[in-house]
Parts: structure tokens; sequence; C-alpha cells
């Protein structure tokens, strides 16, 4: 388990939550993307999830933050990988 | 949205049944009440919070005379489905209509604070079924902690539709009628956070095994109108609750 994996479950909560079209913006907006698999273009990072977790907020609410926060946390123990504070 | 259905009206989801809610976009949670016209009655399924009830009433006026609606059905006692109970009273009774409020017992003594006045239909009290005048069936599937010790499913013998209340629910701002490809997800999201734990949750998806199930209608995001056998396996296998045994997640 790692910051990628976690940062993909984040992107495939909000694909439901928010959309397609809102869950790519949103990570356009912190810098991210994804191919069309849906995988990270790239590494990314505990910081990379707490950006973008935190835009997902800023821009839709705590519904998006409560969506993922649970498996997120789940996987995040798995891996023993520490949390931004949102996601606790 | 992305669906071609004009949800500004009521949308009839199958033969004599309508979904009457209305799209919120700045909603992350939508509500979803729903009426069944059968003959001479009608049964208003989850009606709805009082901030809802011009829409859901802008819906329902264009279908039916008031005092035809006979039954209101409430899965649990929650707000966003129950607190505008007490103007849909007014409208029937303002009509000489009667009605019945159809819920669980344990529901029941918690939706009275509402100031309700209509009679209870204690579905526990009633072999779990409802028969209307026309001989149509109610079948009502109890869902314990689900997320209410009284909740309850509705399933409809004519339409078999499911009627699942809060079960299969979805938080949505990218909302759509009937369930789409990411729907699966957005469903997950909603029951890790209100959904007790998996053998609970896995108690009452066995129970709808025996059940020939066309649709899932249910209280918050969309409608399952196909692969339904797959949104109840999802839920099935789907770890929640547990979060609260777990130091820093809760």
């Amino acid at each position: 388990m790692t910051y990628r994996d976690l940062i993909e479950l984040v992107v495939q909560r909000q694909m439901g939550i928010v959309g397609l079209w809102k869950t790519l913006e949103t990570l356009n907006d912190v810098g991210l993307a994804v191919g069309d698999d849906y995988r990270l273009v790239g590494d990314g990072g505990y910081d990379d999830l707490e950006r973008l977790v935190t835009r997902f907020n800023e821009k839709y609410g705590l519904v998006t933050v409560m969506g993922c926060k649970i498996v997120v946390g789940r996987k995040a123990r798995e891996g023993n990988l520490a949390l931004p504070k949102i996601l606790k | 949205m992305s669906e071609n259905i004009d949800t500004t009206k009521a949308v009839e989801i199958a033969d004599g049944v309508y979904w009457i809610g209305f799209y919120d976009k700045g909603a992350g949670f939508h509500c979803n009440p729903y009426l069944i016209v059968d003959g001479d009655e009608a049964v208003l399924i989850e009606p709805g919070s009082v901030p809802h009830f011009p829409m859901v009433l802008s819906k329902l006026c264009r279908l039916i005379p008031f005092e035809k609606i006979t039954k209101i059905l409430v899965s649990h006692q929650d707000p966003d489905l129950c607190a505008g109970i007490p103007k849909f009273e007014e409208l029937v009774y303002g009509c000489g209509g009667k009605l019945e409020i159809v819920t669980h017992s344990r529901a029941s003594v918690l939706i009275a604070h509402y100031g309700i006045r209509s009679p209870f239909y204690q579905v526990d009290q009633n072999d779990w079924k409802l028969t209307l005048k026309s001989g149509r069936e109610l079948t009502f599937i109890f869902s314990p902690y689900l997320h209410f010790p009284g909740a309850f499913m509705t399933y409809d013998s004519k339409t078999k539709i499911l009627f699942s209340g809060d079960l299969f629910g979805a938080f949505s701002f990218d909302w759509n009628l009937y369930a789409n490809e990411y729907y699966t997800e957005a469903m997950k999201a909603f029951h890790e956070n209100y959904m007790p734990g998996n053998r609970i949750l896995r108690a009452a998806m066995d129970k709808l095994d025996s059940f020939d199930i066309s649709m899932i209608a249910s209280q918050h995001g969309s409608i399952i109108n196909r692969d339904v056998k797959k949104y109840i396996d999802t839920l099935r296998d789907l770890d929640c609750g547990d979060y609260v045994f777990t130091p820093g997640q809760d």
C-alpha cells in the first residue's frame, strides 16, 4: 500500500460522488492527473493526498471527505501510512 | 446530471409508480419520494422534509387528487423523509380524505413527535404485509439497524420494485435518476458512513435472495434499474461500521 494507492482510491470514490469530470478538474487543480485507466500519472505522496482531499472539500464540501475517509483510513492502516488531519 | 430525463416533472418508473423528488444541484445527498397509484387509492412513500415539501407537492398535485392518498409509508423516522408528513396530512384531511402512516412500531413512537394526527399501521403488528383495496400486496422486509432498529424495506408484488429506504442509497453531487457506472462507489461511501457493520448488512442482503426484484428505489441516491444482483452482492461484501473501534477514526 502506498500514497499513490490511497490517491487512486480517493479518485475512484469521487468519480461516484461528484462524477468523472468534476473529479478530473479537481485533480488538475492540484497538479495531478490520471490516465485513460484512471491510474495516477507519476508518483503521489502524503502532500498530494492532503491537497487533493482538501480541494474536494473546498469545492464540494464535507460529503466528499466523508465518502473516502473510512476506506482510505482502512487501507492506510494496512500499509502503516500516516494520514493528513483532514482524513483522520 | 447526464441523463435525458425531465426531472422537473414526476417520472413514471414503472406502471403507476412515480418518482416525485427533485434534482437539488447543490446537494450531495438527494432524497427520493415515490408514489404508487393503485386504482382509487395511492401510497406516498418517504414523502420528504419540510423544505422539500413545495417541490414534491408541485409534482404530486399533477398526478392525483390528494384525497386519493390513503397511506404514507416511511421506512424509519428521520426528518428528511418524515418531517413533511403533517403538511401532507393537512392536504389530505383538508380534501376530506383519511390517512394511515405505515411504519414499524419502533419508528412510530418517534414519528409521533412530528405532530402526526393519523393512526399508525405498524408493519410488525400486521404480518409484515399490507394489502391494498385492489388486492395488490406490499411485503415488508425487516432490516433492523440499517440504520435504525426498526428499519424495513418494502417489496411491491405488482411491479417487483424494492423500495429500500436508506439501503442502496448514495452520496451524489453528480446525481442521476438512474444509477450509472460510477454508482457503486457512491453507494459504498454512503453505507460505510451510515450502516453499522457487515454482519448486519449481510443478513439483510441475504433476505433479498428470495425476491424477484426488477428495480431498487432507494430514498437517497439513484434508482437501480439494471444489474440488481451486482449491487446486492456489493453490499453483502462491504466492510462498514468497524471504524468506531479504531483509534483516530471516529
